[in-house]
């Protein structure tokens, strides 16, 4: 064990050592802060506005639920942040103050769904590029596709027109080709105290302890912000299902590819013909030459393979059938892969009313 | 300035499997007792035998398996060999797809009274260490009568 220990830290160091130099890499510190706690943050909000209700039976207003969500994406944010500037001011040690930098100074984007089963209301709430979509039944029997975020990126034209009446004169902040901020892909995200702290702070983290030194034009921070846009939508409870997934998977199939690649897996269950089909003739297995850095997934090569729903999406998101293809993106290793795909988690949820009492 | 970079991990990988390999040629070679040639040897073969049944034992391990198979504990005696190629970074078949799927996926039951019948997950990394994290909960957030509610988030740190 302690040989893949030493291996596995040696090829953390090297890619480390690469991408800090080329790149804005900075980590998953703020990403583990948001899975302890982004969760708990919200439970305690939504506890406070409930107990603070009149009667047992008063059901806070949809609003008030909305804006206890969003003051608690804030609050973490904030506390984040206020580590940094802890940071300067009270740390003893270095190595302390490396460790109270480190959530914010890495970045994150954050997407999470609330579902209350007392009144069927499913809530997204998504700050940065993350997507959920959900997946109904029409009345004709086949399933479609609603996006239940939108991507907040700089090719989003209502965060664009945020962004710029936010800092009126500062035009260049979003290159309109690339869709970033200021070099960042999301137009919202936690952390990325580098967009966010006072640049005396920023300057002293990059004298002091190895940070980033401050953009040239940086006049008016913050430029980020943590707060989410929430979406509301009612659960009927007949086979709905949603799929949440981080952007390195929506880079490659679209909404409604998502939705049909669990149609397709929900009848392959049913049917028992998991990975029982047999492999297609035509295209595949040839030398996958040149593969697209902006590859989109083709519907002919998707494949129902795998007992998890998720791990079905994955592989169809990396090559499908097309296992040449598929065995080309999968084996790049780092820091190649980076080019090949992101990093990928996806969650899909069913629901149903059965579960209920 | 990116492939000169992702190439040094290989090329260091091989050049260390080399000058290791001239290395225990040069001790074969010195007036060291039979004895103690025989000791090395055994070690080596145990050292091996282990770290060979351990690389086994790891499939869950993000670490390349062939990777491990021709490197020993650092500073170690190591014998090495002159057949490098395809070991540092080695192509991928379909079943080392199939598993490297396998790896950070689960399939759950909705708990009763939560309106959910099941929900699937996986996460898998491009970059060294993973930036994307997740999480699942139940939490009671209303009065002691209502049902929980049930919450997913995903999180993807960045660049």
């Amino acid at each position: 064990m302690d040989i893949c220990k030493e291996l596995l830290s040696e090829l953390i160091n090297n890619t480390r050592i690469h991408t800090t130099a080329n790149t804005f890499h900075r980590g998953p510190a703020t990403s583990a802060v948001l899975r302890e706690s982004l969760v708990p943050y919200v439970v305690r909000t939504l506890s406070e506005l409930f107990q603070s209700g009149q009667s047992k039976s008063n059901e806070p207003p949809p609003e008030a639920i909305d804006i206890a969500i969003t003051s608690a994406f804030k609050q973490l944010d904030d506390d984040i942040l206020s580590d940094g500037l802890k940071a300067l001011k009270q740390a003893k040690t270095h190595t302390e103050a490396l460790s109270l930098f480190a959530p914010g100074t890495s970045g994150s984007c954050a997407i999470l769904l609330s579902f209350d089963p007392n009144t069927s209301l499913l809530r997204t709430a998504c700050t940065g590029d993350s997507r959920a979509v959900l997946g109904t039944l029409s009345s004709r029997g086949k399933y479609i596709a609603t996006a239940l975020s939108v991507d907040q990126t700089g090719f989003n034209e209502s965060e664009v027109a945020r962004v710029k009446s936010e800092h009126p004169g500062e035009e260049h902040i979003i290159d309109t080709k690339t869709g970033r901020l200021m070099r960042l892909a999301p137009s919202r995200a936690f952390g990325d105290g580098l967009w966010k702290w006072p640049k005396s702070v920023i300057e002293e983290c990059h004298e002091s302890f190895w940070g980033h030194p401050p953009f040239k034009a940086y006049l008016t921070p913050p430029y980020l912000t943590a707060e989410p846009v929430i979406t509301t939508t009612k659960v009927r409870g007949d086979g709905e299902f949603v799929v949440l997934a981080s952007d390195g998977f929506w880079d490659h199939v679209s909404n409604g590819q998502a939705v049909g690649l669990v149609e397709m897996w929900m009848k392959a269950k049913k049917e028992g013909t998991i990975g029982k089909e047999r492999k297609k003739e035509g295209s595949r297995s040839e030398f996958a030459r040149r593969i697209p850095r902006e590859r989109k997934s083709r519907n002919e090569d998707f494949v129902v393979v795998d007992e998890n729903c998720a791990a079905h999406l994955l592989r169809n998101a990396l090559g499908a059938g097309d296992e040449e293809l598929l065995c080309g993106i999968v084996g790049a290793q780092p820091p190649i892969s980076r080019e090949a795909r992101d990093d990928i988690t996806i969650q899909v949820i069913f629901f149903d009313n059965q579960k209920k009492p | 300035m990116f492939s000169v970079s992702s190439r040094q991990p290989a090329t260091l990988h091989i050049l260390r499997t080399i000058r290791f390999s001239r290395s225990i040629s040069l001790i074969r070679r010195s007036k060291t007792s039979r004895n103690t040639s025989v000791l090395i040897a055994a070690t080596l073969c145990l050292s091996i035998g282990v770290w060979v049944g351990v690389s086994k034992s790891t499939t869950s391990s993000e670490v390349n398996n062939l990777r491990l198979q021709t490197k020993p504990k650092i500073g170690d005696l190591f014998q090495g060999s002159l057949d490098w190629r395809g070991k540092s970074v080695r192509p991928f078949t379909i079943q080392d797809v199939n598993s490297w799927l396998q790896k950070e996926q689960s399939t759950h039951e909705g708990p009763v009274g939560s309106g959910i019948r099941e929900w699937h997950t996986i996460r898998r990394p491009s970059n060294e260490p993973c930036e994307d994290n997740l999480t699942t909960a139940q939490h009671s957030v209303t009065h002691g009568e209502s049902l929980p509610w049930m919450f997913w988030g995903i999180f993807d740190g960045h660049m």
